[in-house]
């Protein structure tokens, strides 16, 4: 039972409306394969990668359980047809069947590399490789270490076809409470590649910097990243006294002092501070007041220009004055992070999980998940998924709705519901993304239309088991899209 | 003592003992019960197309089938029904014949618009559904028994109290993966294994429902139950039992199966 299905009103309301849609194609899978379509785990925090090599190749992940029983390993996604359908391959070492944080990054000669914490091992951060994303064999591990944070793989290729690799991740075991750290190779693809734990953190803190630590990696060599700086004094308490901090290193990082290269004018010290002292909240456990989602500060995001280094895009997230609702925000800089638009490009009011991407074209992309109506119970509150895009650097965006699913149905089972964070690449003019949403198969709640390969009754919104006829409970799903630019 | 555990054991065990052949041989000799350790995935089933695979992303080759699967006799995990349904099967070798039946000993490596399983052996189709139950109960056995050895204390009672543990563990540090430590009160019953002195013992476990720590025991007052538990350095406060894995507590077959014990 392999649905297709497509509303055209909206799409088409949607193209006559706004300029920058138009024409572009929308595709939205559920991830979920068939083989699984007994499955109702709570599929959330999902990443995406594409083969710049060979756009068709696709790997995903989740919070998703190896359904065997088998402890060793964990699945991932993969596609091999730009992601039409999806297979499970149950190929990341694992003590206990699942993932921690797990992101996925393609490189170059179809090698993909992974950032996870181990399966059943607390906060030991794996970094994992392999040549072969469809094969069975389990990857391989290149790097492991205690008390790191999640992980967020980056990665570039130089023009000789080196891998640099690029690991943020907050190292609670970093000295001074300075955990903003960039694990990073300079050649991923030999046989055992050499790491260092960089730190990109000069300032005292309150006792550590903020989970989220993402890098942007240009083909020239320009490496971003972005993190949250907790201030002092100590202990470090919600809502936090944070910093939104860019460094920049120009040359892959591979001469020291790495991530130097962008100072900030008020200290001189290595790091751009973009917005100072704002209050970013940190509260770890299901807020029924923002569709079961939690607080915990892992919401930043930054994006390069491929065309242009010089110009990159940040987003993050706070509680404006201290007070909810949580609120994003995304800048611009046209100077290598040296200064930046003076308020924000766009604001979003009650979302999460920012997530930027910019095209070969100078497009930026805008991916976040909208808890909606502001205020209302929880039996009310929707989760709509926006992929907002511009042309024209930001200053206009158009407004496309991905999902808008309950956010209430199902009911949480741990956190995050949804996940702490999505993601959004471009590839040349396409953009790929993925986010997590409740699977209810309700035309209704897909906008552009959505494919699913589990099997689903969209006439009687029911699920239902292989044989077809038994039914399956709602539960969170990863889904694909893909917006192929005119 | 707990004789209904001990009851449910000696069944248990009295079974194993009926259903396994050539039980007077050790464990580790029975190649079936060493082909059952390895698959997670058992089944009879039919070569329908040697050389094919009914996956997109297999490249079919001389070794893969489509092998129909007649019936399941053993599946792990929360892996669907597929009886009736063909399949993809990575062989062992280049071997198998259109239209061949056995018994296939497999692990499933891919899920997609039907399953992709690796051979890790195969038998002939007269092995009877029985006798990988067998040694699948035995198998289940022996992990339970090998969880309590790997254990430093392991006991049935009743949880007395619950509380937050004073929060030292950690050291402050702000992550989304915190444990969020609690500490119950159980008053043990039975001493499964190690020594107790005392007729309670202090039981620390993650409280957090973060998905590092969603699936470990929540113990709350008034339960009943048996735990395995493991020494975990709090900081500030020592050595502490503690219980973090799902495995750990036992259900009360499980808890038949790992014995008598003693009264502290």
């Amino acid at each position: 039972m392999n649905v297709k299905r497509t509303n055209l009103a909206p799409l088409l309301i949607a193209l006559a409306l706004l300029p920058g849609t138009a024409w572009a194609q929308v595709t939205v899978v559920n991830m979920i394969p068939n083989a699984q379509s007994n499955e109702t785990g709570q599929d959330s925090e999902p990443n995406l990668t594409v083969n710049p090599g060979n756009p068709l190749q696709i790997a995903g992940s989740a919070f998703t359980r190896n359904p065997t029983g088998a402890t060793t390993t964990a699945p991932i996604f993969v596609s091999i047809n730009g992601g039409s359908t999806w297979t499970m391959n149950n190929i990341v070492p694992s003590g206990n069947g699942m993932t921690g944080d797990i992101t996925l990054r393609f490189g170059s000669a179809n090698f993909l590399y992974g950032g996870t914490l181990r399966g059943g091992s607390g906060l030991t951060l794996n970094v994992l490789r392999t040549s072969n994303f469809t094969a069975a064999s389990t990857m391989s591990l290149l790097r492991s270490r205690s008390n790191v944070d999640q992980p967020y793989v980056q990665t570039g290729t130089t023009a000789g076809g080196l891998d640099r690799v690029f690991v943020g991740d907050n190292d609670l075991a970093a000295a001074s409470g300075r955990t903003a750290t960039v694990d990073r190779t300079l050649s991923g693809k030999v046989a055992t590649p050499t790491w260092s734990a960089l730190r990109l953190e000069p300032r005292t803190t309150c006792g550590q910097d903020g989970p989220p630590i993402r890098t942007a990696v240009h083909p020239d060599g320009t490496v971003y990243a972005i993190y949250y700086r907790y201030r002092p004094p100590s202990p470090c308490v919600t809502p936090l006294a944070t910093d939104v901090v860019v460094v920049r290193d120009d040359n892959w990082s591979s001469t020291t002092p790495t991530f130097a290269a962008l100072t900030d004018p008020g200290d001189g010290l290595a790091g751009r501070i973009v917005v100072s002292n704002i209050r970013v909240p940190f509260i770890n456990s299901s807020q029924s007041t923002f569709g079961q989602e939690r607080f915990v500060s892992s919401n930043v995001s930054i994006a390069v220009d491929p065309g242009n280094s010089s110009r990159v895009y940040i987003a993050w997230a706070d509680y404006p004055g201290g007070v909810p609702p949580y609120t994003l925000h995304v800048r611009r800089s046209d100077d290598r992070g040296v200064t930046w638009t003076a308020g924000d490009l766009i604001t979003i009011v009650n979302a999460t999980n920012p997530a930027l991407a910019v095209n070969s074209a100078g497009k930026v992309a805008f991916l976040y998940q909208l808890n909606t109506p502001q205020g209302v119970p929880l039996a009310n509150q929707r989760w709509e998924t926006h992929v907002r895009r511009s042309t024209d650097l930001g200053v206009t965006w158009n407004d496309m709705i991905l999902a808008n699913t309950s956010a209430s149905a199902p009911a949480v089972t741990f956190i995050p519901y949804i996940g702490d964070y999505v993601h959004i690449q471009a590839q040349g003019k396409d953009f790929y993304g993925v986010f997590s949403a409740s699977n209810l198969p309700n035309l209704a709640n897909f906008p552009q239309g959505v494919t699913y390969q589990r099997n689903a009754n969209f006439t009687t919104q029911q699920l239902f088991r292989t044989d077809g006829v038994t039914p399956v409970a709602v539960s969170i799903d990863p889904f694909f899209f893909k917006i192929v630019e005119p | 003592m707990n004789w209904k555990h001990v009851r449910m054991g000696l069944a248990l065990l009295a079974i194993l003992g009926w259903a396994v052949p050539g039980r007077a041989q050790s464990p580790a000799a029975d190649p079936l019960r060493e082909l059952t350790k390895a698959a997670d995935l058992v089944f009879r089933g039919t070569v329908l197309k040697p050389g094919a695979a009914n996956l997109e992303i297999v490249e079919p080759n001389d070794k893969t089938a489509v092998v129909r699967v007649d019936e399941i006799l053993a599946a792990a995990g929360t892996l669907d029904d597929f009886t009736g349904r063909e399949i993809t099967v990575f062989l062992r070798d280049a071997s198998a014949k259109a239209g061949e039946q056995g018994v296939f000993f497999t692990t499933v490596a891919l899920l997609g618009e039907s399953l992709g399983v690796v051979e890790v052996g195969r038998r002939g189709p007269e092995v009877p559904r029985s006798q990988v139950a067998a040694a699948r109960e035995q198998l289940r056995a022996e992990g339970v028994r090998a969880r309590m050895e790997a254990s430093g204390l392991a006991v049935s009672g009743r949880v007395v109290s619950v509380k937050a543990a004073a929060k030292a563990d950690g050291g402050g540090v702000i992550t989304e993966h915190d444990p969020q430590w609690r500490e119950a009160v159980v008053e043990v019953r039975t001493v499964l294994r190690g020594q107790l002195a005392e007729k309670t013992v202090s039981v620390w476990f993650p409280g957090s429902q973060d998905v590092m720590w969603a699936q470990a025991p929540k113990l709350e007052a008034g339960r009943e139950g048996t735990w395995l538990l493991h020494r975990h350095e709090a900081a500030g406060r020592g050595p502490v039992w503690a219980v973090l894995d799902p495995q750990d507590q036992l259900s009360d077959e499980e808890a038949g199966i790992a014995g008598g014990g003693t009264t502290p």
